[in-house]
């Protein structure tokens, strides 16, 4: 494992010395900032207009954070040949998708971590407080960072960088509906397409599981502590699914 | 004696599309502890195919490569190896001190050792006073240097260079020579792949010919001079009679 964490932290320090996330940070706090102006405006629910947009924003942007940064890192290490010196050195395959995967997971959950802390510090000034929900809606969505981010690497020994992009950007938007599509569309079709549709559903995994978005804003009480250690097994069994079929792809591959 | 590099009968073949080329058609060699081993051929030979499965980074269709007695992309085997491959890129925004300390720790090396080291390869390369210089701006002639400061880190027992030469002006090529002489007055045993002949002639013990995935002749450097010519000949020309009689 330290070799994963060697390529990690190379991970961290490319990402940091990459203009993108800086833009995105801009736009985000821009963002945050119009919303909290606005609903300072505003009479009726302000709280909760703020806190909605808000975790909409910071959702949608740490995800496009942890796509971006993981669906470059295998495709530019081949076409830049950095691939070449670094493989050369005892590093096994699998260290090096785990590594990538870590680095991703730690920048896109730093900048969320980072968001949050404004966010927080907003809804103080708007004289709420942070809640249990609240607690537990950023772990959950820590976990779907590091979910994506195993999907995105896993990916990246299969596709290219925009084909990847592309691919995991619709699964995050898909995959919060992707349950309650099949199931609404269940009773409409045969068993052949019944079947299908079900495997699917037990195969992919649900990122609607980590959004506790709704609940957050409608001051809902915490969840039961063994949801959240259930959503956490999930997580755990799905990266693993990911990243082992990612370093299997890649060991098979010849660079 | 118990050779350090052994290929025996390997075979690769390249996809492209539904086409496949033939890139090794059964090659066998050995490299032998302390000697440099001149891999030659033209463009397209198969040498750079080879390396790449003695490194483990293609898998060759038939045949082994070995080193130390096991397979040669063995992680066991990586510590004991140094590779410059032929076109050497690093990350660009890391300066050379920091991307040796970040292989040098792939090695497993101790982090006050691995900062003598890093002085050291440095030293050795000539790059001292770019310790800190981002790599993007280094020169290409100085990147090559670093290659092989990268190659040296964990102070390896085979050294495996694709094209040491590649991108270096005559000092350049001159000082390489001579790193690569001290490392082998060493005890190191390289693997010196290349298509510059008069670079090979004067530095390697035993060369290996090879053109369209096949092995032409593996012999000692003066043998082969020595039997094709009564006269003293230039490997260059040698070679090119090798290449033309084949194709032939």
């Amino acid at each position: 494992m330290r070799a994963a964490w060697i390529i990690a932290k190379n991970v961290i320090e490319e990402s940091i010395r990459k203009k993108e996330i800086y833009v995105l940070f801009i736009l985000s706090i821009a963002m945050m900032s119009v919303v909290a102006m606005a609903s300072f405006f505003s009479l009726t629910g302000l709280v909760k207009y703020f806190i909605e947009l808000s975790f909409l924003i910071i959702t949608y942007i740490t995800v496009i954070i942890a796509v971006v940064v993981g669906a470059r890192q295998l495709p530019v290490e081949l076409n830049s040949r950095t691939i070449y010196p670094l493989m050369a050195k005892p590093l096994k395959r699998s260290e090096f998708i785990i590594g990538k995967w870590l680095g991703t997971s730690i920048i896109s959950t730093f900048c969320f971590l980072v968001f949050e802390g404004i966010f927080i510090i907003l809804l103080f000034s708007k004289g709420s407080s942070v809640s249990g929900i609240l607690i537990q809606g950023i772990f959950l969505h820590i976990l779907q960072l590091m979910l994506i981010s195993s999907i995105v690497i896993c990916l990246s020994a299969f596709m290219t960088n925009a084909a990847n992009v592309t691919v995991s950007i619709l699964y995050f938007i898909l995959g919060h509906w992707i349950g309650k599509a099949i199931s609404d569309m269940l009773d409409k079709c045969g068993t052949f397409l019944a079947w299908i549709l079900k495997s699917i559903n037990y195969i992919l995994p649900h990122l609607d599981y980590f959004d506790l978005s709704k609940k957050i804003v409608h001051g809902w009480p915490p969840v039961p502590a063994w949801v959240i250690i259930t959503v956490t097994i999930y997580a755990v069994v799905y990266i693993s699914i990911f990243l082992l079929i990612g370093t299997l792809k890649f060991q098979r591959r010849q660079l | 004696m118990k050779p350090v590099i052994e290929i025996k009968n390997l075979h690769a073949e390249y996809r492209v599309g539904r086409e496949k080329t033939v890139a090794l058609g059964g090659i066998s060699l050995r490299t032998y502890k302390g000697e440099i081993f001149g891999f030659i051929g033209p463009n397209g030979a198969g040498k750079t195919t080879t390396i790449n499965i003695l490194l483990g980074f293609m898998y060759p269709t038939n045949g082994n490569a070995v080193i130390f007695g096991e397979k040669s992309s063995s992680i066991r085997n990586r510590f004991r190896i140094g590779y410059l491959p032929e076109i050497a890129y690093y990350y660009p925004f890391l300066t050379p001190f920091k991307i040796l300390t970040m292989y040098g720790k792939l090695f497993r090396i101790n982090k006050t050792i691995l900062n003598n080291r890093i002085d050291s390869v440095l030293a050795t390369v000539g790059l001292t006073e770019k310790k800190n210089t981002p790599i993007r701006n280094l020169s290409k002639g100085m990147s090559q240097r670093l290659g092989l400061a990268q190659a040296i880190i964990n102070d390896p027992e085979v050294l495996i260079l694709d094209e040491p030469n590649s991108g270096l002006d005559p000092i350049g090529k001159r000082e390489m020579r001579d790193i690569i002489l001290d490392l082998k007055n060493k005890g190191k045993t390289i693997f010196f792949s290349s298509h510059q002949l008069s670079e090979v002639e004067l530095i390697c013990d035993r060369v290996g010919i090879i053109d369209r995935g096949q092995i032409l002749k593996t012999e000692k450097l003066d043998q082969i001079v020595g039997k094709i010519d009564t006269k003293q000949t230039l490997l260059e020309d040698i070679f090119i009679r090798m290449i033309k009689d084949k194709r032939a």
